[in-house]
């Protein structure tokens, strides 16, 4: 018992101190999608963080992107899918010359947000030599994001955006307007649908902003109390109630759970993320038949995509980091984003784009006229939150 | 052997003075406490501190992890909608744990019996434990919606008109919690009616008594406290289902939804702490008067 009972200790040690190693360094972080770290010894590699893209564009990164890319620039391309908040903590965290990764696709809003946490990027406008194609985006837009000074350091990737999605197959002759949808509810009764607003997704609050601000609701007269009390809130909010009674009942849970009312033929006519929706027609989750088109009054205009490069990161990195930045800019690339994605290009590659381009998503210009920015971001969080108390369905 | 009757005792003074067996008896005791101390470690800073943290997170003011208040709990207990709620995962946990009960008998019973194709039905029973809820959810709801294969079917009855709503209702999700936690009360049931010894059965029969009597005087009497064991795990299962509600409920969203639904989207993190200290409370009330239950009937010393 003597010797066992110190063999039994030394072996349970040896069993914690075992179980207690890693795999990942300090400052790594093995997030799902890929592998982090930077560049290997004898070989070229660049690490791409994605903090921005759903679940169609992180197969469409993995699955497309990455492996042309990396047969084109003859690198490896560590591609990691994060989230802001993460990626916000490892950039003030990182040091200079010390980055394990080099370009950071974000949302506009986390732009902001990092520019406002003087977190140090590189201002791409300067490297335009080693961008060339930034060119052909709108550089004096990216000196201001979302009303903030970001000093041209995110390169424009992708344009984001809502639309009316309508099975064209169950609605020949869709509404042009939330008016008309409203007066034509009867016809629609039962098949008209949302994603609920105190759901993950964003869907359903942007679905019930949209259609307040069709009607006229001045979100921007200051703070919801006030956005309430106006009697323009007031006929909006009646005319919602009552347009729920005419949707799906219940409401869907989530937009995969909304994907499968359209597949099953319940759900006709509803309002989502364009670029999800018509790839959604694509993978059979959808049917073939839906399209996008943005009302006349209106389509709340979605995050855009922005590409940085962390200052920290090691010089020697940068031209790298700058020629992924490059080919990502590239027509090529673009023009993927728009025939397979259905998600409108940050460069002005849609000028280029082949005829059969807007089948189910209308033309870039015709998509991008009617859209506004949400002014009153509060106003989602009153929906996601109170939403639910405006839905009366039997 | 006492201290006295060992070895050397008389040599060390007899029974006052008891130094090597003492000895003995410590390191033994600390060799156990060395052996005990990663798992209870680990059981310690794995689960009861989180657990710890959620409750000192529910006292806290929203936005706080530190403070007293007990606002998150009235802002729970004022909530119509969420203790509707409760009161919706109390139902869904009983109804599921009664048909799960009902389900399991007969099934048990039937196959203690030796016949062919008995361990595919076994190892058919363990399939909803083998399937992530997640995906489990996905398939009851492709399987029992409006078009499903389940309607599809049923629609070929003749007296039936259209489709039969089932997913989002709350008979649909009792059928589906039973689906996927039966397995638990099942898998009990048998075991317990398998260590039956079955002398004490053959012996019922030779005194006389009818297969039926059997069943309910001695089957199923000794079997009782492996089917309360097994309905103990259904009901907390149950209580704590979240992939199910989640994906088929619609509008019925218990608890477990509603926790995730202020925590993770709401981001009133504190108010959630404190409806899952709320429900975490709940279960072990239940847990503790089921088992005081047992205890008084006698069924668990059985």
């Amino acid at each position: 018992m003597r010797k066992g009972g110190i063999g039994a200790i030394l072996a349970t040690v040896a069993l914690v101190v075992a179980a207690c190693g890693g795999s990942n360094l300090p400052g790594q972080s093995a997030a799902p999608g890929g592998s982090s770290g930077g560049g290997g010894a004898g070989g070229q590699s660049i690490t791409l963080i994605d903090t921005n893209s759903g679940a169609n564009f992180q197969q469409y990164f993995t699955k497309t992107f990455v492996p042309e890319a990396q047969a084109d620039l003859g690198v490896t391309i560590n591609y990691v899918v994060s989230s802001g908040p993460e990626t916000l903590q490892r950039m003030k965290a990182m040091t200079q010359g010390q980055g394990d990764f080099d370009v950071v696709f974000m949302k506009d809003n986390d732009l902001v947000n990092w520019v406002k946490s003087s977190i140090a990027l590189e201002n791409l406008k300067s490297h335009l030599d080693a961008i060339p194609n930034l060119s052909k985006t709108d550089i004096e837009g990216e000196k201001t994001v979302l009303g903030t000074d970001v000093n041209y350091e995110g390169a424009l990737f992708w344009r984001s955006q809502s639309a009316t999605i309508v099975d064209t197959a169950k609605i020949p002759n869709p509404p042009k307007s939330w008016k008309e949808l409203y007066d034509r509810r009867a016809e629609f009764k039962g098949h008209i649908t949302m994603v609920r607003p105190d759901a993950k997704s964003g869907g359903g609050r942007g679905y019930m902003y949209t259609f307040f601000h069709a009607f006229g609701v001045p979100f921007d007269a200051g703070d919801m109390t006030a956005v309430m009390a106006t009697q323009q809130w007031k006929d909006a909010a009646a005319k919602f109630t009552d347009l729920t009674s005419y949707m799906t009942n219940p409401l869907p849970a989530e937009p995969p759970d909304m994907f499968q009312l359209f597949k099953e033929g319940t759900a006709w006519i509803g309002d989502y993320a364009q670029d999800y929706t018509i790839w959604a027609t694509t993978q059979g989750l959808v049917p073939p038949t839906m399209k996008a088109y943005p009302m006349a009054e209106g389509e709340s205009k979605s995050a855009d995509g922005h590409l940085v490069v962390p200052s920290n990161i090691p010089d020697s990195r940068k031209p790298l980091a700058y020629k992924l930045i490059d080919y990502m800019l590239s027509d090529k690339i673009q023009l993927q984003l728009l025939t397979q994605m259905y998600q409108y290009p940050g460069t002005d590659a849609w000028q280029r784009a082949p005829a059969d381009a807007y089948t189910k998503i209308p033309p870039f210009e015709e998509a991008r006229k009617p859209l506004f920015t949400v002014t009153n971001s509060s106003a989602f969080d009153w929906f996601k939150e109170n939403g639910m108390s405006l839905v009366k369905q039997q | 052997m006492s201290f006295a009757e060992q070895p050397g005792a008389a040599a060390l003074g007899g029974a006052g003075l008891r130094i090597p067996g003492l000895f003995r008896e410590r390191r033994n005791g600390l060799v156990t406490l060395a052996l005990l101390t990663p798992g209870f470690g680990g059981i310690a800073f794995l689960f009861l501190l989180p657990l710890w943290l959620v409750f000192q997170l529910s006292f806290a003011p929203e936005g706080a992890d530190s403070g007293f208040t007990l606002d998150n709990y009235a802002s729970f207990l004022g909530d119509g909608k969420l203790v509707d709620a409760f009161f919706l995962s109390i139902e869904l946990a009983v109804l599921a744990t009664l048909f799960s009960i009902l389900l399991s008998v007969p099934l048990a019973l039937a196959l203690r019996r030796p016949f062919r194709s008995n361990r595919a039905f076994r190892l058919l029973i363990l399939l909803p434990l083998m399937v992530p809820a997640l995906v489990s959810a996905v398939g009851l709801r492709l399987f029992w919606g409006d078009v499903g294969w389940a309607n599809l079917t049923i629609q070929l009855l003749p007296f039936v008109d259209g489709p039969i709503r089932i997913v989002f209702t709350i008979p649909g999700l009792v059928l589906f919690y039973v689906w996927l936690f039966f397995p638990f009360t099942a898998l009990l049931t048998l075991a317990a009616l398998e260590g039956i010894d079955p002398a004490i059965e053959e012996a019922a029969e030779v005194s006389g008594a009818s297969r039926w009597r059997v069943l309910i005087h001695v089957l199923l009497p000794l079997a009782v406290p492996g089917i309360l064991a097994g309905s103990v795990l259904t009901f907390i299962e149950s209580f704590g289902a979240f992939s199910v509600p989640l994906v088929t409920g619609g509008d019925y969203r218990p608890l477990s939804v509603q926790i995730y639904t202020v925590s993770a989207i709401f981001l009133h993190w504190n108010e959630g702490a404190a409806m899952s200290v709320v429900m975490g409370v709940t279960q072990i009330v239940f847990l503790v008067t089921y088992f005081r239950l047992l205890r008084r009937r006698g069924w668990s010393e059985r």
